[in-house]
């Protein structure tokens, strides 16, 4: 009865008033109705919960404007339909007939009250509440700082202007001075050019190094700036720095996961980057080579294949080869490439947005998925051989000819085969006159017939013909991970090979340039409309998303968009990333998270500094001026002595008020460690054992890690090169690596952890590499001409730790080496002991 | 632009001055903020969120998913439709083997485990058991990370990042003879937490290959010999090797992380002592090797890995994992299971007998099972596949309802439907049952706190006691 009463009165409401969508349309009515029936119910039951003013937003729903209650909140479902009461979320809530779904929740108002919002409703929800609806979160996106435009901060004035030497200098001391701390004095030569041979090439600097540095009778500065640069053009400069990209990159030599296929050629990769770092490939430049080296342009075939070797940044990635579902693996594959890239260059984790818009940062998962269709539109040459993924299986063949001498090659093995199919023809012949001859007991060697003379001949011929055609083969080329642009197909060819793929599940799955729909909730097999290919949106004010031409893949515009002077993060996250792996903290602490969860710089003006010098023209990306720059500041060069009170105030040296002692990485322990004792080698020549493994393996099938036997047998002792060489494959480790916090090669790690633990020391004291490091130390020093044991002691310390000792150092080495037993068997123990000791693997 | 810009990191170095000492008022204050701060050494222990019903877990995992309707979920009513034919050689087939019940609460076994069916009143079986995939690999993962996507830490890390551990001289997690297929180190790794929470591998061994791990006899752990230097002299190296650590910190006064190096060689130095000799199961008596089969071909190596255990739960290890495999029989079921069951049954049976004689068994949680289950079908090559719909998991020990049989599969023992409990809510319960709340055990890493359970899983408050 009511029921019928009020449909009537609504009809003429509807008709009265048509539906409103801005505040001035509104009539008396509509806004009396409002002020008086819903305003009131609103901010008495609702907005204790779902306005701005909530201590936390409840399912990220704002009803406290027009916009807000109309566009609803996290389910996804418009909160009011102006017009449709029955399609309304929020009526359906007040109505308290859906268990799941009942509001206000302290206990269903009155029915005239909710009759009064079906009313509202269904008169066009008249609103008069203008104003943007956005959520806390989404007013701290738009503020974050990493997302605003980088900008030239004033040189701060400082009182005591005979500190700061570099511009960097100028604003940690200003820092230090607003805290009232001093900075501690400059480092020694000693200490500082231990410090800075370490932090640039890996390795100690070597005796003769020290003398040379500490003699030099030039300033500090200038004395410094030599070594630095001698350090610099070193290739083991390339060596160090290449390791700590290679630690982002997340690279392996295999794809982990459960069936841990190798990449025979994921080294060529590790050496490109070896080698960009040591040539100083401007960041700009190596940020688009690694995405889209292919598509740039090349003065040579080694140009071409050099940039291309670049693109194995993409697919050196793990990934789940023995996935059964086709587009599960595709999507799988470019959701690591999402990740990679974002982290990598951006420091944002854009994958959380795989299924849902990301919780924290402003990335939705539109974003995310213009991003796959970028990736998706890529061939991944991965060079491994599976039972299960035949698109991955291909490499990419280097060399002027390429691809072109690949087919070369089939087609030339099929005539060869073919050339042989015939010549067993003519063989087959020659027996069938020859057979009867010599079941007749002829002699047909020596009085051969006239027919088999010529049966011989065609045979001898054939069989010439056959080995030419084999020479005829050509040598293969050299092959590499990449990824190339997918090809354009049209739609109907298109549906042919999805077809074909249906009825023969061998083939690879076809694949070509096309946006890719967005999967709801991240599930393969619900999609929605697709998105255009394109990048994040985030800061689109500042930096566009590019057009991607129809028949590009949109990696090129995807990199051009990355080294864009206007991208704020781009220059930050590097000059961030360097900073970290100077001073031991970045000035971000979270160098792989530059979004809303991530920490604010420490010093936000530097940092932009920084970025901007590194990314204009003093620097044009330069990344061994860069890292120059900062090594020569004074900020840098201070000792790691520590001030109780600075320690006290600040102890994490955020401030840079010293140094702050590091712990050298697993990789710089082995080096340092045969670098001191046996020396090391030059780089395997096979590339890696990995590749060489690879090859051995008879069946492509086995190129797998863990199946038949390992790889790397008592490697720690047998190979005697840089451990930046050593074969990576996914979880399976060196120890010397393992057990000092190797980076996870499955994640994107800009900062490894610093763990202590026992197992550490166990290695130290007991793995055979330590001890044999020690015992041929102990060999060199006794064969040599016979000096007093103060020497020895001496020139011990000076080799492994970069100083002398102190007369308390000295007396235990006396006393320990008056024990009982071989000289030298004492020596070596007690040279092992300064190899275990934390010094040996610190740097100060 | 932030006046505070001083984050976890300051905590970490303004406590890491001093490390041993307040490490140690820490340790005996049971402080848990001092000690997580002082400590840079994650095995640290640490008070659990709220009272648990247990300290330690040994997880026997049965890789390669056991039957279940040949094993602990009895299915009479399968009878009814053996034979019943499916097409392509597939049928449905009862168990080859007899079961009969056990103990005061009835628990019907199969004559797989007439060893294990001796401690049916101690067992809590959930029959409901479900995963999400039905490959190996994957479901592998699935159930020793809690994902079978992406790399995360596996279920022993997780607890040894919780809680640490009791004996500062041993690792806080072991995994005994662990392969190296389905991801490999994977399934015991530490992935974003602290490395020293991953998994200590005995006896890691070549996968899909093999027939089964080798030997346990004269197994070591890498590192804990010196060939060169006999243990009275390496005392006195180390005892140089510490003067002249001490002799550093003397000259930088406040060196943090120096203090727990010094500290990590003392630790080493126990634990190499003390692991060998836990290892060396052959120092028990001969009663005792004999009750968990040790010397007798079959159960030898089995017996070994849970006689190891014991003593590994017996000095404070936190979590062990006994790996057996594969149980992965799509030829040949009978012989393949009984071999199988045979290895394990007897050992597995002394353990518990052991345990609950020494009064460990009331404060760890035993827990059998494989990644899934199987089907009650068999097909043309009398085996059965995989099903990850319905399986069945049992656990003994600190706080889970003993002789109860919970959850149950269809009539068919196929999928599971009353009570079903997710591969996620196992974990969760299992957490809770150490105190650990699934969803306050978080990690943040690359900005998102990590869990193990995800955005999943539910305590199953009926099986707990």
């Amino acid at each position: 009865m009511q029921r019928v009463l009020k449909v009537d009165f609504l009809i003429f409401l509807i008709t009265a008033v048509g539906v409103t969508s801005s505040a001035e349309t509104l009539t008396k009515e509509q806004r009396d109705f409002f002020e008086s029936k819903i305003r009131p119910v609103l901010v008495e039951h609702c907005h204790e919960c779902h306005s701005p003013d909530a201590e936390e937003v409840e399912a990220d729903f704002l009803l406290d404007t027009r916009a807000g209650i109309r566009k609803g909140g996290a389910s996804g479902r418009d909160a009011i339909i102006p017009g449709d009461p029955v399609g309304s979320q929020l009526l359906e809530a007040l109505q308290y007939e859906n268990e799941s779904l009942r509001m206000p929740p302290g206990g269903k108002l009155p029915d005239a009250v909710v009759a009064d919002f079906e009313t509202w409703i269904a008169m066009g929800a008249p609103d008069p509440r203008d104003g943007e609806s956005k959520l806390p979160r989404e007013i701290a996106a738009e503020n974050h700082w990493s997302f605003q435009p980088l900008e030239k901060p004033e040189l701060p004035s400082v009182r005591d202007n005979t500190w700061p030497k570099d511009r960097i200098d100028h604003f940690i001391f200003a820092r230090l001075e607003q805290e009232q701390l001093r900075p501690v004095a400059d480092a020694d030569r000693r200490t500082l050019i231990r410090r800075a041979t370490f932090e640039l090439t890996g390795l100690p600097p070597t005796k003769e190094d020290i003398a040379l540095f500490v003699a030099d009778r030039d300033t500090d500065e200038v004395a410094f700036a030599k070594v630095v640069d001698r350090l610099l053009a070193s290739p083991a400069f390339g060596e160090r720095w290449g390791r700590h990209w290679l630690d982002v990159a997340r690279y392996a030599e295999s794809s982990g996961y459960s069936r841990n296929m190798l990449y025979p050629y994921a080294w060529r990769y590790r050496d490109w980057v070896i080698d960009a770092f040591n040539r100083d490939l401007p960041y700009d430049q190596f940020v688009k080579q690694q995405l889209a080296g292919d598509l740039l342009p090349s003065d040579s075939s080694e140009q071409q294949d050099r940039q291309t070797i670049a693109t194995g940044f993409l697919t050196i990635g793990p990934k789940t080869f023995n996935e059964g579902d086709p587009l599960l693996f595709e999507l799988n594959v470019a959701d690591d490439q999402i990740d990679a890239t974002c982290r990598a260059f951006l420091a944002l984790t854009a994958n959380c947005s795989r299924c849902h818009d990301h919780k924290y940062d402003p990335i939705p998962a539109s974003d995310y998925y213009a991003l796959a269709g970028i990736f998706r539109s890529s061939r991944n040459l991965a060079g491994s051989c599976t039972n299960v993924r035949a698109e991955h299986e291909k490499a990419y063949a280097l060399g002027p000819e390429g691809e072109g001498l690949v087919r070369r090659i089939e087609e030339a093995t099929a005539a060869a085969d073919e050339a042989q199919r015939v010549y067993m023809e003519h063989v087959k012949k020659r027996n069938e006159i020859r057979d009867p001859l010599e079941k007749k007991g002829i002699d047909w060697k020596k009085n051969p017939t006239p027919e088999l003379v010529a049966a011989e001949a065609v045979v001898q011929k054939h069989q010439d013909l056959v080995r030419a055609a084999r020479e005829a083969i050509p040598d293969p080329p050299e092959f590499a991970m990449a990824v190339l642009d997918a090809p354009v197909i049209d739609d109907d060819t298109w549906d042919g090979l999805v077809e074909a793929k249906k009825k023969d599940k061998k083939l690879p799955t076809p694949i070509r340039i096309a946006d890719s729909p967005i999967y709801d909730k991240g599930l393969h097999d619900q999609p929605l409309d697709p998105v255009s290919r394109g990048t994040l949106s985030l800061f689109a004010d500042i930096l566009p998303s590019p057009e991607v031409p129809e028949n590009e893949s949109g990696r090129l515009q995807l990199a051009e968009w990355l080294v864009d002077a206007r991208n704020p993060l781009t220059a930050r996250v590097f000059v961030n990333r360097v900073w970290h792996h100077l001073f031991g903290t970045g000035l971000v602490e979270t160098v792989d998270n530059f979004g809303l969860l991530g920490a604010e710089p420490s010093h936000p003006e530097l940092l932009d500094d920084l970025a901007l010098r590194f990314s204009g023209e003093e620097m044009d990306w330069s990344m061994k001026k860069l890292i120059r720059t900062i090594v020569l500041s004074r900020s840098w060069r201070l000792a790691s002595t520590v001030e109780e009170e600075a320690h006290e105030r600040d102890p994490d040296v955020r401030l840079v008020w010293r140094f702050r002692p590091q712990q050298v990485e697993g990789e710089v322990l082995r080096d340092s460690l045969l670098f001191v004792g046996a020396g090391l080698d030059d780089p395997p020549e096979e590339g890696s054992q990995v590749y060489t493994i690879s090859m051995l393996q008879a069946k492509p099938l086995q190129r797998e890690i863990g199946r038949r036997d390992y790889y790397y047998k008592d490697l720690d002792k047998d190979v005697l090169y840089r451990s930046v060489y050593l074969p990576m494959a996914r979880d399976v480790l060196f120890d010397s690596l393992k057990v000092f916090d190797a980076p996870d090669p499955n994640l994107v790690v800009g900062a490894r952890a610093e763990t202590i633990v026992p197992s550490q020391a166990l290695f130290l004291m007991n793995s055979p590499v330590v001890r044999e490091q020690a015992l041929v130390i102990a060999k060199r020093m006794l064969s040599r001409a016979p000096d007093t044991q103060r020497d020895r002691i001496d020139n011990l310390y000076m080799t492994l730790l970069g100083r002398l000792p102190g007369q308390r150092e000295v007396d235990l080495f006396d006393s320990y080496l008056s024990g009982e037993g071989d000289a030298e068997e004492l020596w070596a123990e007690a040279i092992h002991a300064i190899l275990g000791s934390a010094e040996f693997r610190t740097v100060y | 632009m932030d006046p505070h810009p001083f984050t976890r990191r300051e905590a970490l170095r303004t406590s890491a001055c001093g490390f041993g000492s307040l490490a140690l008022s820490g340790l005996l204050a049971a402080d848990r903020p001092a000690v997580e701060a002082a400590s840079r050494n994650p095995l640290a222990p640490r008070n659990p969120h709220f009272p648990a019903r247990a300290k330690r877990v040994i997880f026997l995992f049965m890789r390669g998913g056991p039957s279940q309707v040949d094993s602990f979920d009895y299915k009479p009513d399968l009878s009814r439709r053996h034979e019943e034919d499916l097409g392509g050689g597939r049928r449905y087939y009862q168990s080859p083997w007899k079961f009969a019940r056990y103990g005061e609460c009835g628990l019907p076994v199969s004559e797989l485990f007439p060893h294990i069916a001796t401690h049916a009143d101690k067992l809590c079986v959930i029959n409901s058991m479900h995963t999400d995939i039905g490959n190996h690999p994957q479901a592998i993962l699935q159930m020793n990370t809690g994902s079978f996507q992406f790399v995360r830490p596996s279920v022993g890390s997780w607890v040894t990042y919780g809680l640490g551990t009791e004996n500062q001289n041993l690792p806080g997690f072991i995994t005994i003879n662990p392969d190296f297929s389905a991801g490999g180190a994977r399934k015991y790794g530490c992935a974003f937490l602290p490395s020293a929470t991953a998994g200590t591998a005995i006896n890691q061994w070549g996968g899909a290959d093999g027939g089964g791990p080798p030997s346990l006899k004269d197994i070591r752990i890498p590192y804990t010999q010196n060939e060169g230097i006999p243990a009275s002299r390496q005392r006195r190296q180390l005892d140089l090797l510490q003067a002249l650590n001490r002799e550093r910190l003397e000259r930088d006064r406040i060196n943090g992380p120096l203090e727990g190096i010094i500290q990590s060689y003392e630790t080493a130095f126990r634990m190499q002592s003390e692991m060998p000799e836990l290892m060396d199961v052959e120092r028990e008596p001969q009663w005792v090797l004999d009750r968990y089969g040790i010397g007798n071909e079959k159960t030898d190596n089995y017996g070994r890995a849970c006689l190891m255990t014991r003593r590994f739960i017996e000095a404070g290890v936190r979590f062990v994992q006994i790996n057996q495999g594969f149980w992965d029989q799509h030829k040949d079921l009978v012989p393949g299971h009984q071999k199988l069951a045979d290895e394990s049954d007897q050992p597995i049976a002394a353990m518990l007998t052991d345990l609950e004689e020494r009064g460990l068994l009331e404060d760890t949680i035993v827990l059998w099972g494989g990644e899934f289950g199987r089907p009650p079908i068999l097909n043309k090559d009398e085996g059965r596949d995989h099903n990850p719909d319905g399986f069945t998991m049992w656990m003994a020990g600190g706080g889970v309802k003993p002789g109860l049989r919970y959850g149950e599969t269809d009539p068919t023992g196929y999928k599971a439907e009353v009570d079903k409990v997710h591969l996620h809510d196992l974990h969760a319960t299992l957490l809770h049952l150490l105190g650990l709340d699934h969803e306050r055990l978080t990690f943040r890493y690359g900005g998102r706190d990590f869990r193990l359970t995800d955005v999943y899983g539910r305590v199953v408050e009926d099986i707990l006691a």
